[in-house]
C-alpha cells in the first residue's frame, strides 16, 4: 500500500537527514518509525506526506507513484491520497469542531454534496466519540479532544494511508495511555494502512504490526515488536527499546551444532546461543534485559551462568524492585519481584538464563 | 512486468507535468509576481534617480550626456557645509532627546513602582496619532515669537519685553521632533527591557549592589545594544523627516538635506532642478543605507543579551520612595507638552478668526462657526474625497502585498526568499522625500507608458512603497506566530496552496492584518512628505491642504482642517489599539 524506496533527503549542504531509507507497508498494516529525535523519522513521514521535497528515491502510495527522482515525478501534498495527524494537532482555531472535520470535504477535490456532508462528518466524529462537541469552537477543546478532532479530520475522507506524527507526545502520561488504547482499537477496526512516527518505544511496541528502528537517517532494524524487543540486532536498538544490560566479553567456545557456545565475561563464563561464524577470542557483547536476570540469595549448586554482585541501590516500584548491582567493574540493572527485597550492600548471585541472553558481535566504535 | 512499466511510463508522462511544475506552479507565479512588483516599486525610482543625477534634463526627455555637474553643483553650493552640519545636529539632538526620554520612561514603567505606570501604555496612542505636520503647526502657534500663545502668556505673567522663546531655531526644531518621536522610542526601549531577563538584575541585588549601582552596572550595559539600535533607527528617522523642517526650517531659510531637496524641486523662483535633487537624494540614500547597515549589526548582537522565556515573569519593582511622585510629575509634563498643549492650541486656533492669547476677552470671540460650513474652505471637499480614496487604497494594497510577501519570506523555502525580505525592508532605508523625487523622475520619463504623473495614483504608489516595510514587518511577525502545521494540515487533506493561503493563513492573520491596516491608514492620512512633493491642484489631500492654508496664512482654516484630521487619526489609532488587544485575547485562547 505504501512503498518507500531509497529515500534521500538533505537540507541545504548539511549531512543528509534521511540516507536512503526503504520500507513497505502492507494494506491495513500499522507500521512505526521509531527513533530518537533527529534520526530522520519525521522527515521521512513528511516526505511521504509531500511536505518536504526529497532529494532522491521513490515513494508509491497505493498504485500511484507520488515521488520518483528518476522520472522527475513529484505530486504536491494536496494531490496525495493521505490523511495526517500532526504533532501540534493543527486544529484551526477559527472554526468549530464540525467545520474542522468538514473542511476537506468542502474545499478539496473530494468535495461532496451538502446533504451528504453532515452525515459523513458526524460519522467521523462518532468514530472518535466527539458527536456532542460538533458545534464547539476549536479553542475550547482539551488536548485529548483536539487530538480526536485531528484524527476525525484525517479519517473523514477515507484516505488510503494515515500518517501520524508523534500524535500522543503532547498529552499527559495518563491520557496518553488511554488514547493509545483507543487509537489501536480505532485503527484495527477501520483496517487502515498507517504510518506512525514516535520516539516512545512503549507506544511503538503496543501499537504496531511492524516497527522500524531508526538512527542517524537509517533504518537499523525492522521487525515485529516482539522481534525488535527480544532480538535486537545491536546495542543501540537494545538500549533504545527498553533498558538492556550490556556486558563486553569474548568468545570462549564457538557455537556448536545446536547453536550454543560459551562466552568469557570479566566476571565469569556464560553459556548461551551464539551467532554462527564467531571465532574464539572474537569480541562480543552480551545483552540481557533487567527482567531476564534472576537474583539468588546464595550460590546455587550448579553454578552455570551465575555471576556475583553487590547491591548498590534498591528502588521499590510497587509491582517490582529495581536494583542497581555492581558486577565486576560495571553496574547492571535487575528487576526483581516486589515481594522479596534485598538490602543495600548485600552480596547476591545473578543467574543469566541462556534463553534470555543475546550475543552480538561487537562493532568497532 | 509489462503492465508495471506501462504504469510507470504513464506516471512519468503525466508526472513531469503534474510533478515538479505543479508543485510550484501557482506558488512560483505568485512569488515572481510579488518579487517583480516590489522590485519595481522600490528599485525603479532609485535606478531612475541614479541615472538622472548624472544626466540632467533626462527626465523631461532631453538628450542628456553623462556629467557630474549635478554633484558639483551640490558640493560647491555655498550652503553645502551648513546643510550637512544642520542635518547632523538636528539628527543627533532629536535622537538624543527621543531615545533619552524614551529609555527613562521605559525604565520607569517597566522597572519601578511609579504610580499609574500602566496607564501610560493606554495613553500612548494620543501622541502617536497627531500627524507631524499638525504637531509642528501647533508648536508655531504655541512658541512663535510673533503669535505664540505660550510666549504671550509668559510675557503677560512675567512682564518680558519680548517673546522669551523662539521656535524658529535649531533648538526649537530638536525639541519638537524629539518630543514627537519619544513615544515610539519608549515602546522600543520597553520591549528591550521586557525581553531582558530580570533575574540578571536580581542577581546583582542579591550580591548587595544597590539600585543605583545595579542600574548603572547591570541594567544600562545590558540595554546598551538596544539603546544603540534605537539611536541609529531614530537618527535615520529624524534626518529623513520633512514635516517639522517644512514648517519650522523652511520659513527662516535653515538648510537641511530635506529642505534642499524640496527647494530644488519646488522653488517658486526657478525651474525645478530634478537632477540636483536626485544628486542630493543619492547622497542621502548612501548615508541611510550605511546607517541601516549599522542598525542591523547593532540589533544582531542584541539577541545575545536577551532571554525570552515566554513566561510572564514579573521583575521585582524598584521602590522609588518619594521620587515616584516626581517621576509621575515628569510623565504628566511630557503628556502636557506632547498632547495637551498642541491639541488645545489647535482647537483654540480653530475657534478664533485670528490667533490671540487665551483670555476672557478672547473667549468671547470664540465660536464654532468655522465648523458649521467646512465647504467654505477652498478645496475642502476635494481634499476629503482624495484623502479617503488614498487612505483606503494605500492601506488595503499595502497589507495585501505585505501578507503575500511575508508568506514567502517566512515559509517560502524558495531561493530568493531572502532577497524578497531585503526588498520589503529597503523602502525603510530610503527617505520619503527621496522616494518622491525618484517617482517624479520615473513617471515623468515613462508617462507615455504609465500615465500617473500628476494624478492621485502617483501619491498612492509612493505611500504604498514607503509603507510596505512596516506592513511586511507586522505580517512577518504574525506569520512566525502561526504554526506551520495549521497550513500543512490543510494541504495534506487535499486543499491547494492558494486556497489554503486564503482560507487558513490569511484568515488566521486577520487581527494582525486589521491592526496593520488601521495603522497604515492612519499614516496615509498623517504623512505629508510624499503628498506635498507629488501633488497637483487636482490631487490635493488633507495634509497638503493644511500646508497650503498655512502658507497662505489662513491660520484658522489650517487649524480647523488640523482638528478634523486629528479626529480621524485618533479614531483609527483607537480602533487599532482595540483590535490589538482583541488579537492578544485570541492568542491566549489558542
Amino acid at each position: 500500500m505504501l512503498t518507500v524506496d531509497k529515500l534521500v533527503k538533505s537540507y541545504g549542504g548539511n549531512e543528509a537527514a534521511v540516507k536512503g531509507i526503504s520500507f513497505q507497508v502492507g494494506e491495513g498494516e500499522f507500521y512505526t518509525l521509531l527513533g530518537p529525535s533527529g534520526c530522520g523519522k519525521t522527515t521521512t513521514l513528511r516526505c511521504v506526506a509531500g511536505l518536504e521535497k526529497p532529494n532522491g528515491g521513490r515513494i508509491v502510495i497505493g498504485e500511484e507513484t507520488v515521488f520518483a527522482s528518476a522520472q522527475n515525478i513529484l505530486l504536491p501534498s494536496h494531490r496525495r491520497d493521505i490523511g495526517m495527524v500532526f504533532q501540534s494537532y493543527a486544529i484551526w482555531p477559527h472554526m468549530t469542531v464540525f467545520d474542522n472535520v468538514a473542511f476537506p470535504l468542502k474545499h478539496s477535490k473530494r468535495r461532496i454534496p451538502r446533504d451528504q456532508l453532515r452525515d459523513k462528518v458526524m460519522k467521523a466524529l462518532n468514530l472518535v466519540q466527539l458527536d456532542d462537541f460538533a458545534d464547539r469552537p476549536a479553542p475550547f477543546l482539551s488536548g485529548g479532544q483536539q487530538q480526536r478532532v485531528a484524527l476525525a479530520r484525517a479519517l473523514v475522507y477515507e484516505p488510503k494511508v494515515l500518517l501520524l506524527d508523534e500524535p500522543l507526545s503532547n498529552l499527559d502520561a495518563k491520557l496518553r495511555e488511554e488514547m493509545r488504547v483507543e487509537l489501536k482499537q480505532l485503527v484495527s477496526r477501520l483496517n487502515i494502512t498507517t504510518l506512525y512516527v514516535t520516539h516512545d518505544q512503549a507506544e511503538a511496541l503496543a501499537l504496531s504490526d511492524r516497527v522500524a528502528v531508526m538512527n542517524f537517517g537509517r533504518i537499523i532494524q525492522e521487525g515485529t515488536p516482539r522481534q525488535i524487543y527480544l532480538e535486537p540486532r545491536d546495542a543501540f536498538t537494545a538500549n533504545f527499546i527498553g533498558r538492556t544490560n550490556i556486558f563486553n566479553g569474548s568468545v570462549a567456545v564457538p557455537s556448536a551444532e545446536n547453536g550454543t557456545g560459551v562466552v568469557e565475561l570479566a566476571t565469569g563464563r556464560i553459556a548461551c546461543s551464539l551467532p554462527q561464524g564467531l571465532k574464539p577470542k572474537d569480541n562480543i557483547q552480551l545483552l540481557i534485559r533487567p527482567e531476564g536476570i534472576q537474583i539468588l540469595e546464595s550460590k546455587p549448586e550448579t553454578s552455570n551462568n551465575v555471576i556475583g554482585g553487590e547491591i548498590l541501590l534498591a528502588t521499590f516500584q510497587g509491582d517490582s524492585v529495581e536494583y542497581h548491582i555492581q558486577v565486576g567493574e560495571q553496574e547492571c540493572r535487575v528487576k526483581g519481584d516486589g515481594l522479596t527485597e534485598f538490602t543495600k550492600r548485600r552480596r547476591v548471585f545473578l543467574h543469566l538464563p541462556p534463553e534470555r541472553c543475546l550475543v552480538i558481535e561487537k562493532q568497532p566504535a | 512486468m509489462g503492465t508495471a512499466t506501462q504504469v510507470e511510463q504513464y506516471q512519468s508522462v503525466g508526472g513531469i507535468r503534474a510533478g515538479l511544475n505543479q508543485w510550484f506552479n501557482v506558488r512560483m507565479f505568485v512569488f515572481w509576481a510579488i518579487t517583480g512588483l516590489l522590485a519595481y516599486l522600490t528599485l525603479g525610482p532609485l535606478l531612475f534617480l541614479l541615472f538622472d543625477s548624472f544626466h540632467p534634463g533626462w527626465e523631461i526627455g532631453d538628450q542628456a550626456a553623462f556629467t557630474f555637474s549635478s554633484y558639483i553643483d551640490v558640493f560647491t553650493d555655498r550652503h553645502f557645509g551648513e546643510m550637512i552640519w544642520n542635518t547632523t545636529i538636528f539628527g543627533i539632538g532629536a535622537t538624543a532627546l527621543a531615545v533619552g526620554m524614551g529609555s527613562l520612561f521605559a525604565w520607569l514603567v517597566e522597572r519601578t513602582n511609579m504610580p499609574f505606570r500602566n496607564v501610560i501604555y493606554a495613553l500612548l496612542f494620543a501622541p502617536v496619532a497627531i500627524p507631524g505636520l499638525v504637531f509642528a503647526i501647533s508648536y508655531i502657534l504655541l512658541l512663535s515669537p510673533d503669535i505664540g500663545v505660550l510666549n504671550k502668556l509668559l510675557m503677560d505673567l512675567f512682564g518680558f519685553e519680548e517673546a522669551p522663546l523662539n521656535i524658529y531655531t535649531m533648538t526649537g526644531m530638536i525639541f519638537v521632533e524629539g518630543i514627537r518621536l519619544t513615544p515610539g522610542s519608549f515602546l522600543m526601549m520597553a520591549a528591550v527591557l521586557k525581553s531582558m531577563d530580570p533575574s540578571l538584575e536580581e542577581a546583582a541585588y542579591t550580591t548587595g549592589a544597590g539600585i543605583a549601582r545595579t542600574s548603572r552596572l547591570i541594567t544600562a550595559p545590558l540595554m546598551l545594544p538596544g539603546i544603540l539600535a534605537a539611536c541609529i533607527y531614530y537618527f535615520i528617522t529624524v534626518i529623513e523627516s520633512f514635516e517639522i523642517p517644512a514648517i519650522i526650517a523652511l520659513p527662516v531659510g535653515m538648510q537641511l538635506l530635506t529642505t534642499k531637496i524640496f527647494f530644488a524641486t519646488h522653488a517658486t523662483t526657478q525651474m525645478p532642478q530634478y537632477s540636483v535633487a536626485a544628486a542630493v537624494s543619492i547622497i542621502f540614500v548612501v548615508l541611510s543605507i550605511l546607517l541601516i547597515f549599522l542598525y542591523t549589526r547593532a540589533t544582531k548582537h542584541s539577541e545575545r543579551y536577551t532571554t525570552i522565556t515566554g513566561k510572564a515573569y514579573r521583575p521585582r519593582l524598584i521602590d522609588l520612595g518619594r521620587w515616584r511622585y516626581a517621576a509621575l510629575g515628569g510623565t504628566a509634563l511630557f503628556f502636557t507638552f506632547s498632547v495637551i498643549f498642541p491639541l488645545l492650541v489647535l482647537i483654540w486656533g480653530s475657534l478664533l478668526p485670528y490667533l490671540q492669547a487665551p483670555s476672557l476677552a478672547a473667549l468671547s470671540n470664540a465660536s464654532l462657526e468655522s465648523y458649521s460650513n467646512l465647504g467654505r474652505i477652498p478645496k475642502f471637499g476635494l481634499a476629503l474625497t482624495n484623502t479617503v480614496y488614498v487612505t483606503l487604497t494605500v492601506a488595503t494594497v499595502t497589507m495585501i502585498l505585505s501578507s503575500i510577501a511575508a508568506w514567502f519570506v517566512v515559509r517560502g523555502k524558495i531561493r530568493g526568499g531572502r532577497q524578497l525580505d531585503l526588498l520589503t525592508f529597503l523602502p525603510h532605508a530610503i527617505p520619503s522625500i527621496v522616494v518622491a523625487v525618484g517617482l517624479i523622475i520615473l513617471y515623468l520619463r515613462i508617462n507615455w507608458l504609465i500615465p500617473v504623473y500628476g494624478t492621485l495614483w502617483i501619491i498612492i504608489i509612493g505611500l504604498v512603497t514607503k509603507r510596505i516595510s512596516y506592513g511586511s514587518r507586522i505580517m512577518i511577525g504574525a506569520m512566525f506566530q502561526l504554526h506551520k502545521e495549521l497550513e500543512e494540515a490543510s494541504e495534506v487533506c487535499g486543499v491547494g496552496w492558494l486556497k489554503t493561503f486564503c482560507l487558513i493563513t490569511l484568515r488566521l492573520m486577520v487581527p494582525a492584518f486589521v491592526n496593520g491596516w488601521l495603522y497604515c491608514a492612519m499614516l496615509s492620512i498623517a504623512l505629508f512628505t510624499i503628498p506635498v512633493m507629488l501633488y497637483t491642484p487636482k490631487s490635493l489631500v488633507f495634509s497638503v491642504l493644511i500646508w497650503n492654508l498655512w502658507e497662505q496664512a489662513k491660520v484658522q482654516d489650517a487649524c480647523v482642517v488640523g482638528v478634523v484630521m486629528v479626529t480621524i487619526t485618533f479614531t483609527l489609532v483607537f480602533f487599532g489599539q482595540y483590535f490589538a488587544s482583541k488579537a492578544k485575547v485570541q492568542e491566549t485562547l489558542t
